[in-house]
């Protein structure tokens, strides 16, 4: 560099704001949204009606009984006490106990989330090779396209729970290539074990990406600097790499990310169709068993996966779009 | 300015059709022209007379589904039939393309090093090396100083005048034979408008590229070509000089169109040609300009009037020889 000192000291001086305003908005923002969102639900399971320690005890304990087992529990001091409680313990990996399962929170969750993940990650890799895949293909061949409109209405229909019977009845009944039920053990066998789960899973949020990607393609190949392109004399396939699909890769991110979170939600449905035991179907029986300190562990979970996810697109974002850099503006 | 003996640019009888909602619409009707090595020809009309569907024919850029009949020859080629790859090298190397809004020509989330280098790199095969040095070069002599510093900024971080520039400079970059030039200042700022032009003019002034410039501008149109083409509802009505055009004036339409033009002095129009602009699928088998020409005959709304030579120009009017000399002062004769 060239420049005066007094530049240079400048330009690092504007350096250092900038790393220091990407820190918060990666990091610090995020962190807090968790924080915020945990202690919204840790409040709220406070305050919602219905007593775990009646649950605990059966239908007629004595006035003393109940206030020895709330005490025993924690439930009879303020919201915000019980609240630093578990977050001191939850960062240290301490999530409480579940009143149900009579064991700490984490073991029970830990092999269930590890089902989960395997399911989830399983699924993301199919909507992002099949979703994003026929996208492409639909968006850069004109004659696909049709085509590709129809297969990703049709998967747009079909909810999770369908396609899992469906899958099961052909795959793993009439044809026995695939179990009907149980999570299996070691990678190999999960693996096999998910695959259906994971293309049921994986159906409709592969038909939404595939159409948002096809249309995402569509419109970029209309922008006027691709016209630019072209009449530049480049070929079509740099076209479309350098112009179309780059520019593409803007939604696209978005969409695979977002539908990717939204894999968790829906994941709930196919544990529970497949027998898998997975953290979705651990949340829905704790729920009605008003298995608290499990409930909270795991809805904090998705939240901080969700941040995770949410933050890794708007990275993705600012790699691919030079006009949300900070520190980017005209000179 | 004598064009040159044998033509860099013809178009023929082109006639285009786009297809709107499936139905084909006609836009194009009869448009024949030339340009010689070197000559910078104005193409001047209303909004809607074909202008920019024009120099998208030539690039053969028309949008999916159009008919193109009649023939653009470039150097004594057809380009209507070059295949694919003649035809990437025409567009390469032979003719470049200078558009309204730079910005929305320009990939957003590309680096102006990018737009500069891709032409010459992926088009035609130059090393990057050689094509960074090139670049540089150019965009200082489109009075960019700083140019490693903006090839590595992108098109957001800079102005609009500084963008056509960089346009400008990728359009010699190909060194080519002739630049589209689409109301290349229209959308900047009036500031930087004069700046711009004027460097585009120099510069391929001193190359010796010949330019269609597109305008609204009849006075700038004027200062920077050689001679003016008048379209209107899809078809040349008139080519003649561009330095007294307003003068020599031999078709209804030019004289009105000149004399409709903002004043200098005065801001408002002086007069305006009566009716409104009509399309070219909307005219019938008569003159395109009969239904507001002030001398319309039977004649001109039933037979169509061809492109002729008259003196030093090319009219269609039937009446051109008939009318000479009154359509000089239009303003004086409507008052
Ligand atoms: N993509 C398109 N599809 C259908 N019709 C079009 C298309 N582009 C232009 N046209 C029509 O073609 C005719 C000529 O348009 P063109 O853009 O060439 O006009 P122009 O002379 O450049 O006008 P302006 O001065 O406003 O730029 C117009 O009637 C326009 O509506
Ligand atoms: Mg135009």
């Amino acid at each position: 560099m060239a420049s005066a000192p007094s530049h240079g000291s400048r330009a690092s001086h504007r350096g250092a704001l900038a790393a220091g305003r990407t820190l918060a908005r990666w990091l610090v923002g995020p962190l807090v949204t968790v924080l915020v969102a945990s202690f919204v639900i840790s409040a709220a399971l406070a305050l919602a009606p219905g007593d775990p320690v009646a649950q605990l005890l059966g239908p007629r304990p004595t006035a003393a009984q109940i206030a020895v087992t709330r005490h025993e529990l924690g439930l009879d001091r303020s919201v915000p006490v019980r609240y630093w409680d578990w977050l001191s313990g939850a960062v240290h990996g301490d999530l409480g106990f579940s009143i149900v399962h009579r064991d700490s929170v984490a073991t029970l969750i830990g092999p269930r989330l590890g089902t989960t993940a395997l399911l989830v990650a399983y699924a993301g890799v199919l909507i992002l090779v099949g979703g994003v895949g026929l996208g492409i293909l639909g968006g850069a061949l004109r004659r696909m396209s049709p085509l590709v409109a129809a297969i990703t209405g049709l998967g747009i229909a079909i909810p999770a729970f369908v396609a899992a019977q469906l899958l099961v009845s052909v795959f793993s009944l009439r044809l026995g290539w695939f179990p009907a039920t149980g999570a299996g053990s070691g990678l190999a066998d999960r693996l096999w074990h998910l695959t259906l789960p994971a293309i049921a899973l994986a159906v409709a949020w592969a038909a939404y990406v595939a159409q948002i990607t096809r249309t995402a393609i569509r419109d970029e190949d209309e922008r006027e600097h691709v016209e630019t392109a072209r009449a530049r004399g480049l070929t079509a396939p740099v076209v479309f790499r350098r112009h179309v699909l780059r520019n593409a890769a803007i939604p696209i991110v978005t969409i695979s990310g977002l539908s990717i979170a939204g894999l968790i939600a829906s994941s709930v449905v196919v544990e529970s169709a497949f027998g898998l035991g997975g953290l979705g179907t651990l949340l829905v029986d704790s729920v009605t068993a008003r298995d608290y300190n499990v409930v909270q562990a795991i809805t904090v979970a998705l939240v901080l996966v969700f941040v995770v996810v949410t933050t890794l697109i708007d990275v993705l974002h600012t790699m691919l779009d030079p006009r949300l850099r900070r520190g980017a503006e005209r000179a | 300015m004598t064009p040159a003996p044998t033509p860099l640019l013809e178009l023929d009888g082109l006639r285009v059709d786009l297809r709107v909602d499936g139905a084909l619409r006609r836009v194009i009707h009869d448009v024949s022209l030339r340009l010689g090595v070197g000559e910078a020809v104005g193409l001047v009309g209303e909004s809607g007379s074909g202008k920019s569907i024009t120099a998208r024919t030539i690039m053969r850029l028309l949008p999916r589904g159009a008919e193109v009949a009649g023939d653009v020859r470039f150097g004594g080629r057809s380009v209507l039939e070059l295949g694919a790859r003649d035809l990437r090298r025409y567009r390469a190397t032979d003719v470049a393309m200078i558009y309204q809004d730079p910005r929305a020509h320009l990939n957003p989330v590309r680096t102006i090093g990018d737009f500069l280098l891709e032409g010459p790199v992926h088009a035609v095969g130059a090393s990057r090396a050689d094509a960074t040095e090139a670049a540089v070069a150019l965009l200082r002599s489109v009075g960019i100083p700083d140019a490693p510093r903006r090839l590595r900024q992108y098109p957001h971080q800079l102005s609009g005048g500084l963008l056509q520039r960089v346009v400008i400079a990728a359009a010699l970059l190909a060194e080519p034979q002739l630049i589209l030039a689409d109301e290349p200042t229209t959308a900047l700022d009036v500031t930087t408008q004069e700046e711009v032009m004027a460097i585009l003019d120099d510069q391929r002034r001193k190359r010796g590229v010949a330019m269609l410039f597109i305008t609204h501008d009849l006075d700038l149109a004027a200062a920077v070509t050689d001679r003016l083409a008048v379209m209107y509802a899809g078809t040349v009505a008139e080519v003649g000089p561009a330095a007294d055009l307003h003068r020599t004036a031999l078709h209804p339409y030019t004289a009105g169109l000149l004399a409709a033009r903002p004043s200098t002095t005065r801001v408002e129009r002086l007069t305006t040609i009566p009716g409104r602009p009509v399309s070219a699928f909307e005219v019938g088998p008569g003159c395109v300009f009969a239904s507001r020409c002030a001398h319309v005959e039977d004649r001109c709304r039933a037979e169509r009037p061809a492109l002729r030579a008259l003196e030093d120009h090319m009219v269609a009017c039937h009446r051109a020889e008939e009318l000479r000399g009154a359509l000089g002062l239009p303003a004086a004769a409507a008052r």
